[in-house]
């Protein structure tokens, strides 16, 4: 007996049809298994990630700025928008939300599909995803994508208007791409019977408006036309009519096809792009059968004639050995591709065998694998049985590959605002101050502010936006309004992203001020009146004497309990602590007795400046009714205060504790004049007594003198004395 | 993990994760089965190999697969000679078909609490003919981990050697080797 030999019946292959000569990789039935690594291994389970409100059928997934978004049909009126986060490395997917109903009416099942698209200036992203149908039924809508998502919103309008004209009127894309920094779309329908699927247009870079040399105003503000798309930006591709059926990539092209071509396109600007035809005969059969496997890499897609490839310059076959099958699967519009970077396959779902592949209403329940590497096919299809025994394949409307790279965004904020202070300086202005979580020049900072405390920040809370050069302190001084408390919190917000918000913090306005203070001298001191607003408020008067001596302030009034209610409140301040004479200061402070907030100067306390003349008196009627001696020289008359001495070197006059440097002296001649002066005397020039002179009135002067003189410091007068007495200059003698 | 791919569904509201082979592969706890716990088949069919040419006549006495797997597995395999199912005798004495010849249905089980790594499974056979084709089901839920067939082999022994493909001498033919 031979010894047994080994002959190797099979090694790790793919699916072939029968060849004449078999290969040892070969298989005449691979189901369920893909090639891996070089081994082909069985295939691994589906999983329900998630679902979508009540609709009936997904139409679209795509992945942008950190989430899955799905666009889903319910199957007799509405498109619906929803979104989803993509899994971590510890969670899983999440639970769709809905981000709006994209169309209504729509009543036949639609074939519309998502273009993310991330373009705009630095201070004005346009972070948007384009809703497009294939079947230009519906307009194309655009969701403008901001962060937080509670901003995002649904734009209508749409400026890609192709006419000079100041509306905006609907656009009727078929497909988009981003390509070279330009968005792409397809198809234009410019009403009943005015198609032209064959046609490509174009925006300007990064969808940043320009002036549309073609002339035209904006039709949002009348000037000249600032579009996104321009009207002369298209091209045209293979002969009229002959609708665009797919988009994708190859090789640095972009690939687009029609049913009975493919062409490459190329070129980084309006000025240059080009297009050259790669095909006259292949072409592919739906939006969702072409894609590009693996970045930079070749575009493989479905055509009448079953798998192909291109590179952008050729198209080559890839279905030779699975001919049988691509006769047996058929195709159809609904053939969708896929490619899993991680397994190096392309996917193809397609119509199962012997189904009748003309219905519309039939969805793929089989695939075909391509391993690109390896060349090789597998196949099998997905079971999407929900009762154990009772499998059905799973009927995929859409397959769509989401990577990290499609998640990436530019950065965000690096962190929210730090340590935001809140301080009221009055009843209308409330200072904010923070340190930036982000220092990027581009970085701006959003003040939100309410009267309610944890709030959600959105459009209405927001009162200003902040460039980075602004600095870390706002004032707010808008719409404040008298003891209420505000709260405030900030947010960052960077290349079209918002950071969560800042610690909460608040501050309480202050009472009103009131609308005067007056003051008026009374014999025995000052009477101070105030106009009360606020009826729920009570009074504390404060009282300094003038600057210079220490200034420390006295509180004379407060009763904490006991409002004074709206009119005039009136207080005499003429305990013994006034002495008359001085001047003083005077300052309000009002507060709410029912608020927590504490008291509330009425004016800038320590702003002294701005007091004002209406917040100083003097004492006593601003008179000194101290004696003073006076005496008649002939032609002068000498003052004297009998025991008061004014000292050369600090002119301090001591009676009244009041330092000056000047003295004014006035006279009062009588006959109903006046009072005359002032005469000036430094006092540098000081006597033991101040001697005044006149010439040439004694003989004719008969009349009786009074004298005022008035004590300067700096220029301010710090003490008014009246000599009441009358007096003849030229006798001396009294009245 | 950096990619996904995602099925939506054309008759429902639901969104389907595809599993990545190898990683998510063969009842792991986060993709336990095809939803709603269906089980799937893998099956693989080869072609029709005649390892002493094509007219030549060889006596095949075991197929082997060998392969890479992660836990304990169960495969199925059935074996044709000729296009004809190997046969065995039927000595299940309850059968009706007791003591008759049937078609040969093999099933093969690792041992309980195998840890996986390179397994070599072999169905004893014997048939004599041309040519072998050999057709391999899998159940998704009788494997743990992934499960990578690697080679599949037919011992045999040479009876008549090939005329038309001259030199398919098994002693000295290129793939064969002697064991």
């Amino acid at each position: 007996m031979p010894p047994l030999q080994r002959f190797v019946v099979a090694l790790a292959g793919g699916l072939q049809d029968s060849k004449a000569q078999p290969d040892p990789g070969d298989f005449v039935r691979l189901h369920n298994f893909a090639l891996f690594r070089g081994r082909f291994g069985l295939r691994a389970p589906v999983k329900e990630i998630a679902t979508i409100g009540s609709d009936s059928q997904i139409l679209d997934i795509k992945a942008y700025r950190d989430k899955v978004w799905i666009l889903g049909w319910d199957g007799s009126d509405e498109v619906t928008l929803y979104n989803m986060d993509w899994p971590g490395p510890t969670a899983d997917w999440g639970t769709p939300s809905v981000k709006g109903v994209i169309h209504t009416g729509v009543t036949s099942k639609p074939l519309i599909r998502m273009t993310p698209f991330s373009g705009g200036l630095e201070d004005e992203p346009k972070d948007r995803i384009y809703i497009a149908d294939y079947n230009q039924v519906e307009p194309t809508k655009i969701f403008q994508v901001t962060s937080p998502e509670a901003t995002s919103i649904l734009k209508v309008d749409f400026d890609a208007d192709p006419l000079p004209v100041p509306t905006a009127e609907d656009v009727y894309f078929s497909l988009m791409i981003p390509y070279q920094f330009h968005l792409w779309g397809t198809g234009f329908y410019g009403g009943t019977g005015d198609f032209r699927p064959e046609m490509l247009r174009f925006s300007q870079p990064g969808l940043i408006p320009n002036i549309d040399p073609a002339g035209g105003v904006d039709f949002e503000d009348n000037t000249p036309a600032s579009k996104e798309w321009f009207s002369f930006g298209y091209r045209n591709l293979g002969r009229r009519g002959d609708k665009i059926k797919a988009l994708s990539f190859a090789t640095g092209n972009m690939m687009v096809f029609q049913a009975g071509s493919a062409h490459a396109l190329f070129g980084y600007g309006q000025d240059s792009w080009a297009a050259k035809q790669v095909s006259d005969q292949i072409g592919c059969v739906g939006p969702n059968a072409a894609v590009q496997a693996g970045a930079g890499g070749m575009c493989l897609f479905w055509s009448h004639d079953g798998p192909f490839a291109t590179d952008g310059t050729q198209v080559m076959s890839i279905g030779e050995d699975i001919k049988q099958h691509v006769i047996d699967l058929g195709a159809t519009d609904n053939v969708s591709a896929a490619y899993s970077p991680d397994d190096g396959v392309v996917y193809f779902s397609l119509v199962e065998p012997l189904a009748d592949k003309d219905s519309t209403d039939l969805w793929p329940t089989t695939y075909l694998a391509y391993d690109v590497e390896k060349k090789r096919w597998a196949e099998g299809s997905w079971l999407a049985g929900n009762v154990t025994g009772d499998p059905f394949a799973l009927q995929v409307a859409v397959l769509s590959t989401i990577t990290a790279r499609d998640i990436a965004a530019a950065p965000g904020p690096r962190d929210k605002p730090q340590n935001v202070v809140a301080t009221a300086y009055s009843d209308k202005f409330i200072q904010i101050k923070w340190d930036p979580g982000d220092t990027a020049t581009e970085t701006r900072t959003m003040i939100h502010r309410s009267t309610s405390p944890t709030f959600t920040p959105d459009d209405t809370t927001l009162i200003a936006t902040l460039d980075s050069d602004y600095g870390t302190t706002y004032n707010d001084k808008t719409g404040l309004t008298e003891v209420v408390t505000y709260f405030y919190q900030l947010q960052h917000y960077r290349n079209g992203t918002y950071s969560a918000s800042s610690t909460e913090t608040s501050a309480r306005t202050w009472c009103a001020p009131p609308v005067s203070v007056t003051l008026q001298p009374i014999p025995d001191g000052i009477r101070v009146t105030v106009d009360v607003l606020h009826n729920l408020s009570n009074v504390q008067i404060w009282r300094s004497p003038v600057v210079g001596l220490g200034h420390v302030d006295t509180m004379l009034a407060h009763d904490p309990t006991t409002p004074q209610g709206v009119g005039d409140y009136v207080f005499d301040d003429n305990g013994s602590n006034i002495t008359c004479g001085i001047e003083y200061h005077y300052f309000v402070k009002i507060h709410d007795i029912n608020d927590s907030g504490g008291e509330h100067p009425s004016l800038a306390y320590p702003d002294e400046v701005n007091l004002g003349e209406k917040l100083r008196a003097i004492a006593c009627a601003g008179e000194d009714t101290t004696a003073f001696a006076v005496a008649a020289g002939g032609n002068y008359l000498r003052v004297t205060q009998p025991g008061k001495v004014l000292y050369t070197a600090t002119c301090f006059y001591t009676r009244a504790n009041v330092e000056s440097d000047m003295i004014k002296m006035y006279v009062d001649k009588g006959g109903g004049a006046g009072y005359v002066g002032p005469w000036k005397f430094p006092c540098k020039r000081a006597f033991g007594a101040v001697k005044f002179s006149f010439t040439a009135y004694c003989p004719s002067q008969s009349a009786m003198w009074t004298v005022k003189w008035e004590s300067l410091q700096n220029g301010t007068k710090v003490l008014n004395t009246v000599y009441n007495d009358a007096i003849n200059p030229c006798t001396g003698a009294a009245v | 993990m950096s990619s996904f791919i995602l099925a939506g569904a054309g008759d429902s509201n639901k969104i389907y994760q595809i599993g990545r082979i190898g990683y998510d592969s063969g009842a792991v706890a986060s993709f336990p089965q095809d939803p709603g716990e269906t089980t799937y088949y893998g099956e693989f069919e080869t072609e029709r190999m005649s390892p002493a040419g094509e007219d030549g006549l060889v006596r095949f006495r075991r197929i082997v697969l060998r392969a890479l797997t992660q836990g304990s597995w169960e495969i199925y395999m059935e074996v044709f000679v000729d296009d004809v199912q190997t046969k065995i005798w039927d000595n299940d004495e309850t059968s009706s078909t007791y003591g008759q010849q049937i078609n040969q249905s093999i099933t093969i089980t690792s041992k309980e609490g195998t840890p996986g790594g390179e397994a070599i499974m072999e169905a004893d056979i014997d048939a004599t003919g041309t040519f072998v084709q050999v057709f391999v089901r899998i159940a998704s839920e009788d494997i743990q981990g992934y499960f990578l067939p690697e080679s599949l082999e037919a011992h045999v022994q040479a009876i008549r050697e090939s005329k038309s493909r001259s030199t398919l001498d098994v002693s000295v033919a290129p793939w064969a080797e002697s064991s």
